[in-house]
């Protein structure tokens, strides 16, 4: 049972995401659609997990990645990316992402991450 | 035999398939009789393994795109003269040794829609492309003497005297005019004026640096672009062209006759154009016909601005 | 009067923007890994136009069309459509430096204007192959290519009304600007499809959607 936020500007996106999470453990879902949002809403939900899409209009992935994780080191954020190029992981894993998911998001995956961050203490 | 068995084998085409360890698969009879190479001895060998110089970048980043996504690839002649090294069908040619080949590339797929191979189809297009070098040739060279024509000399002069500009390099020219020569076509006839004009261009050719560019300018007139050459170099060189012609027996119907030039020199200015520089060595060509003829006569590039 | 067939719903519209940019994204990432050719490829633009809007559409994005060099690829499938590669005039030759190296083999009789057309054909078939693939393997469909076609400037427009006047009355275009950073070249990638292949879109889409219904 946690709070988990999603961000992403498509609605298709946030909505295949979500069917991938499971709906029976009673989890708290919050969903913004740019950089901006999930930097705010990050400070007012405060999620123990986010997934967050890279290529966003206004403030992208990787900036909003960066200053959540400036405000709070202990931030869990997965991200989520058609483009898996090997530079972009690195790029993501410096900016101390808990991990990197390929879209369109496929069940298992996104359990399989959801399973590690909440099982992870927090410090 | 099966109707696309024939065309595989009959078609004026290479053809020839590769699968993803780019292994051959397929060899056609064009491939066989081009290549000199039988099917038996390349069928299921790495094409990488067989031509070596063949699996440069190129080459490998286009079989791995149609393996990867399925285009329709172009390997042109213009970029990459040939991709399968073969002689030259159409009789030797020095300019051509190989035969040039323009290349496709496409993928062939299983019952599943996978991508299990790729194709490759080689096209000889060595006969356009000396057809084509001739008329590029043709568009630079003057026909009678064989040096470059004036065309050819005033795009080359003006990337010069850029390039100098950039570099920071000296650039001289000459012109050079024969004298007399209406003189010679009234007298000994227009064949042995021909004969003169290039009797001289070969003298001048064996005179000037390769990487020096001699171009005939008008009728009777030569100009030479010499990079990165300094004034007095030049006129150095003026000087003994202007021997040699000088000296030089002009063999003509039976007749021996002498034939002279006036050469004017200058060097290149910062801000010259084509038309000043070139206008500055011909008032020096202009002063050494009015000296006497048979003679240099420079301009340094500091004197008066161009006309 | 208007015909539910013809146009796209927001979610689809939604769906098949969030494809396109899953199928991109493979493709740069393909792009980069398989053959080392680094592209960016901005999120995509969907619009559902008029043919005759098509090219003043086109019209619009681009700068300066007489200063421009194309390549137009058609490809058939179920997704089935013609592609078309725009670069500013000139942007090819940067791209030249792709085949450093091997550029020392061609001496000193070229011309840049016809090494840049062939460079640009090269590497624009493997770029539109790249995007249209993935799409299309996004929605289930496999497609095959026709040679492509080279054509600059004043031509451009000439081809365009050719190809896309005439036709379907409606028309779902795609557009993409790519950035090869490390030659710092950028053009646009058009991707025009006839309203005929709406039927099989939006099923398609919907078998995208499915899962997560």
């Amino acid at each position: 049972m946690a709070r988990i936020m999603i961000i992403d500007d498509s609605l298709v996106a946030r909505m295949s995401l979500k069917a991938c999470i499971p709906k029976d453990v009673g989890h708290e879902l919050k969903e913004g659609n740019d950089g901006s949002v999930a930097i705010e809403l990050y400070q007012t939900f405060k999620p123990d997990l986010t997934f967050m899409d890279l290529t966003m209009p206004g403030i992208d992935g990787m900036t909003a990645l960066a200053e959540i994780r400036r405000m709070d080191p202990t931030a869990k954020v997965i991200i989520l990316t058609a483009d898996i190029q090997t530079r972009t992981i690195e790029r993501v894993m410096e900016l101390g992402a808990f991990g990197l998911l390929k879209k369109p998001p496929v069940k298992d995956a996104v359990q399989a991450e959801l399973i590690k961050a909440l099982a992870t203490e927090n410090k | 035999m099966n109707e696309y068995l024939q065309i595989f084998n009959t078609i004026s085409l290479g053809l020839v398939v590769l699968d993803r360890e780019l292994n051959i698969t397929s060899w056609n009879r064009w491939m066989e009789l081009h290549s000199g190479i039988p099917a038996e001895k390349v069928l299921g060998q790495n094409i990488c393994n067989l031509f070596p110089s063949l699996c440069d970048s190129s080459f490998n980043r286009i079989v791995k795109s149609v393996f990867a996504f399925g285009n329709y690839a172009s390997y042109s002649q213009k970029l990459h003269k040939y991709l399968i090294p073969m002689k030259n069908p159409h009789g030797s040619s020095t300019l051509f040794p190989q035969m040039q080949q323009n290349c496709s590339f496409g993928p062939l797929r299983n019952d599943n829609k996978e991508i299990t191979a790729v194709y490759i189809t080689i096209q000889d297009v060595t006969d356009f492309v000396i057809y084509e070098h001739k008329l590029i040739q043709m568009a630079k060279i003057d026909g009678l003497t064989g040096i470059y024509n004036r065309r050819y000399l005033d795009s080359r002069l003006t990337e010069e005297l850029e390039r100098s500009r950039r570099h920071g390099n000296p650039l001289s020219i000459l012109m050079l005019d024969i004298d007399h020569f209406k003189k010679i076509n009234d007298t000994h006839g227009h064949l042995c004026g021909d004969y003169a004009l290039r009797k001289i261009s070969e003298l001048l050719q064996e005179l000037v640096r390769t990487s020096d560019i001699l171009g005939r300018y008008g009728g009777e007139e030569f100009c030479c672009v010499l990079p990165e050459t300094p004034f007095e170099q030049a006129i150095v060189l003026a000087e003994r062209c202007r021997e040699q012609i000088a000296t030089s027996p002009l063999s003509c119907t039976d007749q021996q006759t002498r034939v002279t030039v006036s050469i004017g020199v200058t060097g290149m200015h910062r801000d010259d154009t084509l038309d000043s520089i070139i206008n500055r060595a011909d008032n020096a060509l202009y002063q050494a016909k009015h000296a006497g003829r048979n003679r240099v006569c420079s301009c340094p590039a500091l004197s008066e601005a161009g006309l | 009067m208007s015909n539910p067939l013809r146009e796209l719903t927001e979610l689809e519209k939604d769906a098949l923007q969030e494809i396109m940019n899953i199928g991109f994204g493979r493709a740069a990432a393909d792009l980069a890994e398989i053959i080392n050719l680094h592209v960016i490829l901005s999120v995509p633009h969907i619009a559902v136009l008029q043919s005759d809007e098509v090219i003043s559409y086109i019209h619009k994005q681009i700068p300066d069309t007489t200063d421009m060099s194309m390549i137009t690829q058609f490809f058939s499938g179920k997704f089935n459509g013609g592609s078309f590669l725009v670069f500013p005039h000139g942007e090819g030759r940067k791209l030249l430096r792709i085949f450093d190296g091997e550029m020392a083999l061609l001496g000193e009789n070229y011309d840049i204007d016809v090494l840049e057309k062939e460079t640009l054909v090269e590497v624009g078939n493997i770029i539109i192959g790249a995007c249209v693939g993935k799409i299309a393997e996004m929605l289930g469909d496999v497609v095959s290519y026709a040679p492509p076609r080279f054509f600059s400037q004043d031509q451009i427009f000439e081809t365009l009304d050719d190809v896309l006047n005439g036709s379907d009355s409606f028309a779902i275009l795609f557009k993409t600007v790519f950035n090869f950073e490390q030659y710092n070249v950028s053009g646009y990638l058009f991707l025009v499809s006839q309203q005929s292949i709406m039927p099989w879109l939006k099923q398609a889409i919907a078998e995208f959607l499915g899962p997560y219904e």
